[in-house]
């Protein structure tokens, strides 16, 4: 091709590489928002979403959703904002570990009590566990479907439980996660659902009896769940 | 399963969407040089990059943990960088066409790594030390190239220890911080940022201060801290000036490149040049000159993009480096572990900075430094590392994906409210 | 820590929106002085593919234009002249030379993609727009004609309500028609443009500033009573005034004088004694009003920055400022754009050279439009610096820059240099009627005494411009 009819075939084409990537960032915006669109109704739809039960104040019946990893203190930053008689500021980690329970880190010169016993460096609360930190006395309910032990378990290692107390709601009962779809096409499954659709998401409580509200959570903490 | 397979068409449609404005743009560029060299290659490469894109698409995307939107958006970047490469040379194209290919597979290795890793506690400390160490390679073995002792051959490749090390920093501190612990972190960023300045490697070195930083915020939320920071890295700033000659240099040609447009002054002055030339649109494809800056390949790329496709098109690819930022810290915001949170910020925040920085270089905005446009410079170990930080990025969405996927579980399985009394 | 990342995102935001905006800015203000470098291949492979526009003078006379090959200009060599450091060449000797600044129009980079498909198609070659300049050739050439020959220096014609350039002229000058190597190899370096790169102590000149500084400072400026006994020592150095010979024994004093006669005699005595009341801070915030210290943007033209010094500012160096010596350095045009501050109400225009852009098919692309540079007195300030140039030419030192019937106001100066027997003459002035606003500023090298040697040529100037 002439140097000529090249020189004007690529100036005409700048205008149309422009074109490309302005519809290209376009339509990026348009995909980050409709994600997050899509995210905030699944988050209001999945009130628990990345909490694995509550603790409960034995004296005030105040209820604590307990995240996966968090922190606990009675400052106003920490995820589980207990106020009380003798707790810290930063009072203590947890983590959740599948299999083991809620594991529990005391901040340094924190003083924490698992079922009676104090936690040294770390321990791991089973479900229906009680703590006491500081003057506040807790019990740790977790979601049916988690996967921890009963009642509390000491150290990094894990010890099969001595009993299995049935409750009366079957709360003690432990049931296995479904397994993991490991054979499937993890990458089709792994979506964050009808992002681009105008499609409803799945609605996991179809048919069942909704969470009732006006539950007595504490704000503590940064305002997580909401964006 | 009806509904959910049509999500998955209204889905797949706008995945490819995206891909097929990366085809769209890969075929026509490559086509065009064709036309103007008569190169076959490049017709080759029309097809082919394009089918890789595809192919890469369906692949990762489909088959693997993925952020689908990073995935396209590192896929278009890498397309720009590829073009503007082989514009210019051919080799050059060739070579970063291949690491992008070999990148794509670090990138789902990393994705992997991230998803499936369980045992930080063990391998963080590993990394740590072996990070340390290969930093001090170029130290003691390195030889040293433009004013600065960053590289280091090992069986006849030559690669920058820095940009691995920047991978082992993000998930050190991102451990380390998520285990509130403050002092090792700082200690461990310390000597990287002091290794680094032995190399002269300022560049880089400035990216991992402002990474460090920005993570200690995130995980503190202190703003104390961060102000001791900025403070300390100001009075290192200060003191590197009237210490280093060279920093004086870079700052006296940043402040009037002017003053020498022949010598010390040339590289930014043509670079201000070819900026200048493009305008808003650009010169075309296969019409600028940006080969008279001294390494436009690898330190002056973006503003190959402002010479030949011009001003509006620059901005809008830093809009998508934007992009690749806000999505890494929506990723962020969304994780449910802390070291999932500070892992995805820490990333975001390396690509960022690391394109303010250069670019910002480019433009006159701040010195020029040594440091590479993620994704589009020409580089191996610089796009392999991109290409990895955006795999570790996706190793937190895929995690967030999962955990999302985990809670539907629970709360479908939940029965009557949850967590009852 | 969700809410620390929220206060991630807007620094991201932020610091990619810096990097956006601030190169835009840059490109768009300084993208054709970049452009117009002389080191950018990529315009100077285009240019062959371009026929050159014609550059014309504001009358419409053609001042350089293309034949085949060849770039002709005027066929009168005093117009060559006295318009080749406006005009510059294509080579690139005169720097920012019209003919390289200007080349993104003169070469059809202005032109939309429309214009290139067309040419393509018809077949047509293409040719870049035609410039009309602000300059008055007929102007330039009889200035060439008043200035003393033999000298070297500039002059500078302005209408300080627009801004617009009549003439430019340094001198020694050369014929762009005929560069020969005698040409270049003089020492004179004829491709040098005075008028605004050429760095010069201003000397009396500068006592504008200096009396701006002290009407804006002190109210009662005006009555104050100085006296000039002709010997001002300050830090061990003599300050005298014009005419003093002390080997002779003369001394020129002026006795008891307030700050009008001061500035008509223009005495040394008073005006350095005020720069030392003023304080340095309070004079060096005056000139950088005027312009010192800044880097000049202007779009038609390149003004080299003058400077106001910052080193060693003793009492004696501030004296010396004061009456405008000391190191102070500035150009032609910055002596020019003080004057017109006065002029003009207090807002110096910028100064401008074109006057339109003509596309091929005969469309005018661009047209002249005057932008203020600075608001830098108010209008009463100016007011009384105007009245007091006026005496300055009707009854001091500037009076053969006068013309008979007509306002003239100015003030002239004799710049001391170093190793150098004579004095640089300055003269700045302008035309204080509504129907005739020019500014004319001449300074002659080595000459001798402003008012001898520099007002008069102004003075032919300004009768050239009323059409006397």
């Amino acid at each position: 091709m002439s140097q000529e009819a090249f020189r004007l075939l690529s100036r005409a084409m700048r205008y149309v590489f422009v074109l490309i990537a302005a519809l290209y960032f376009l339509l990026t915006v348009l995909w980050m928002r409709r994600d997050q669109r899509q995210w905030k109704k699944e988050k209001k739809n999945l009130p628990d979403a990345g909490t694995v039960g509550e603790l409960v104040d034995e004296d005030s019946l105040k209820r604590y959703p307990v995240p996966r990893e968090g922190t606990i203190g009675s400052a106003r930053r920490c995820d589980i904002r207990v106020i009380g008689h003798g707790v810290k500021r930063l009072h203590a980690d947890i983590r959740f570990a599948d299999g083991k329970g809620l594991m529990i880190i005391p901040a340094r010169g924190a003083k924490i009590l698992l079922n009676g016993e104090p936690v040294s460096s770390r321990a791991c609360a089973g479900r229906d566990s009680r703590l006491k930190i500081g003057s506040a006395s807790l019990v740790l309910k977790l979601l049916k479907n988690v996967d921890a032990p009963a009642r509390g378990v000491f150290g990094d290692g894990y010890d099969p439980p001595a009993e299995v107390v049935p409750g009366a709601d079957g709360w003690a009962r432990v049931v296995p996660l479904p397994e993991k779809h490991a054979g499937e096409n993890p990458g089709e499954d792994w979506s964050w659902g009808d992002e681009f659709g105008a499609e409803e998401p799945e609605d996991p409580f179809r048919g069942v009896a909704p969470v009732p509200s006006g539950r007595a959570m504490d704000d503590g903490g940064e305002d997580e769940t909401q964006e | 399963m009806k509904h959910r397979s049509k999500g998955k068409r209204t889905r797949r449609t706008r995945t490819m969407g995206l891909t097929g404005l990366t085809m769209a743009f890969t075929f026509l560029c490559f086509l065009l040089l064709f036309v103007k060299t008569g190169d076959l290659t490049a017709a080759a490469m029309s097809v082919g990059l394009s089918a890789a894109v595809w192919l890469i698409t369906v692949v990762i995307g489909g088959r693997f943990p993925s952020d689908r939107l990073l995935l396209s958006l590192t896929m278009f970047l890498c397309c720009v960088g590829i073009v503007i490469l082989y514009r210019f040379d051919s080799g050059r194209g060739l070579t970063q066409s291949l690491n992008f290919l070999i990148g794509m597979g670090c990138m789902v290795i990393c994705i992997l790594f991230v998803r499936y890793a369980k045992k930080w506690g063990f391998f963080a400390p590993v990394i740590m030390a072996g990070s340390l160490a290969l930093l001090l390679l170029p130290v003691l073995f390195g030889h040293e190239t433009n004013g600065a002792k960053n590289w280091i051959s090992l069986a006849g490749v030559t690669f920058q220890p820095s940009e691995v090390v920047k991978l082992a920093l993000l998930c050190v501190l991102a451990y380390f911080l998520s285990r509130r612990k403050l002092i090792l972190s700082g200690i461990y960023a310390g000597c990287c940022l002091i290794i680094l300045m032995l190399q002269k490697d300022l560049g880089t070195a400035l990216i991992y201060y402002g990474v460090t930083l920005i993570m200690m915020y995130v995980s503190t939320g202190s703003v104390t801290l961060v102000g001791i920071g900025l403070a300390g890295g100001a009075g290192a700033a200060v003191f590197g000036y009237h210490e280093f000659a060279h920093v004086r240099r870079r700052v006296a040609i940043w402040l009037d490149p002017w003053a020498d447009p022949a010598g010390d002054g040339y590289q930014i002055v043509q670079g201000l040049i070819a900026m200048a030339n493009g305008g808003a649109w650009g010169t075309g494809l296969g019409l600028g000159n940006a080969s008279t800056i001294p390494y436009y390949y690898n330190d002056f790329a973006f503003t190959i993009i402002l010479n030949e496709f011009g001003g509006i098109f620059g901005l809008l690819v830093l809009g998508l480096y934007l992009a690749v930022v806000l999505r890494g810290l929506m990723i962020a915001h969304r994780a449910d572990t802390v070291f999932d949170t500070l892992l995805a910020v820490g990333c975001s925040a390396q690509i960022g900075l690391q394109t303010f920085v250069i670019v910002g270089g480019n433009i006159k905005l701040i010195p020029l430094t040594g440091v590479t446009l993620p994704l589009i410079s020409y580089g191996g170990t610089s796009l392999l590392s991109s290409l990895c930080v955006i795999g570790l990025l996706q190793g937190v969405a895929a995690r967030v994906q999962a955990g999302v996927r985990r809670d539907r579980t629970l709360a479908g399985l939940g029965g009557e409210g949850g967590a009852g009394v | 820590m969700r809410g620390n990342i929220r206060r991630v995102i807007p620094l991201m935001c932020a610091l990619f929106l810096l990097l956006g905006a601030w190169g835009a800015w840059n490109l768009a203000v300084n993208g054709r002085r970049w452009f117009s470098f002389s080191s950018n291949a990529y315009a100077r492979q285009m240019k062959r593919e371009v026929t050159e526009g014609a550059v014309l003078d504001t009358r419409g006379v053609v001042l350089a234009s293309t034949f085949g090959e060849e770039r002709v200009y005027h066929s009168d060599e005093a117009v060559r002249r006295a318009t080749v450091h406006v005009l510059g060449d294509r080579d690139g000797n005169v720097a920012n030379g019209v003919e390289s600044f200007m080349s993104f129009y003169l070469y059809g980079f202005d032109q939309p993609f429309g214009e290139e498909v067309k040419s393509v198609l018809y077949g047509t070659g293409r040719r870049g727009s035609d410039v009309r300049l602000t300059v008055d050739s007929a102007l330039s050439a009889n200035i060439l004609g008043w200035f003393p020959a033999g000298k070297k220096g500039a002059v500078i014609v302005m209408n300080y309500r627009t801004g617009a350039v009549l003439a430019e002229c340094s001198f020694p000058d050369f014929d762009p028609a005929n560069v020969t190597v005698s040409v270049k190899t003089d020492p004179g370096h004829p491709f040098f443009n005075r008028a605004v790169q050429g760095m010069y102590a201003p000397g009396s000149t500068f006592k504008i500033i200096t009396l701006s500084a002290m009407l804006e400072a002190f109210p009662d400026a005006l009555d104050r009573r100085w006296n000039c006994d002709g010997q001002l020592t300050v830090g061990g150095h003599l300050i005298t005034d014009a005419g003093t010979d002390l080997e002779r024994q003369v001394v020129t004093q002026h006795g008891d004088l307030g700050l009008e006669r001061a500035f008509r005699v223009s005495c040394n005595n008073t005006f350095a004694r005020a720069a030392l009341e003023l304080n340095d801070r309070r004079l060096r915030g005056e000139a950088e009003k005027f312009g010192y210290n800044y880097n000049f943007l202007f779009r038609d033209m390149v003004v080299e920055n003058s400077s106001y010094p910052s080193d060693n500012r003793t009492d004696r160096e501030v004296a010396m400022t004061g009456i405008g010596q000391s190191a102070l350095l500035c150009t032609p045009m910055q002596v020019l754009l003080s004057a017109c501050a006065a002029a003009n109400d207090g807002t110096v225009m910028e100064p401008r050279l074109l006057q339109s852009v003509t596309a091929p098919d005969g469309r005018e692309t661009v047209s002249f439009s005057s932008a203020a540079f600075r608001r830098v007195l108010e209008p009463a300030v100016a007011r009384t610096v105007r009245e007091l140039m006026y005496q300055a030419v009707v009854s001091g030192t500037g009076s053969r820059a006068a013309v008979p019937g007509h306002r003239i106001c100015g003030k002239t100066g004799s710049a001391e240099i170093d190793g150098r027997e004579n004095t640089n003459a300055w003269f700045v002035g302008f035309i204080d009627e509504e129907n005739a606003p020019w500014a004319v500023v001449v300074l002659v090298e080595d000459a001798g005494g402003g008012g001898s040697v520099a007002a008069p040529v102004a003075g032919q100037i300004f009768r050239y411009l009323l059409g006397e």
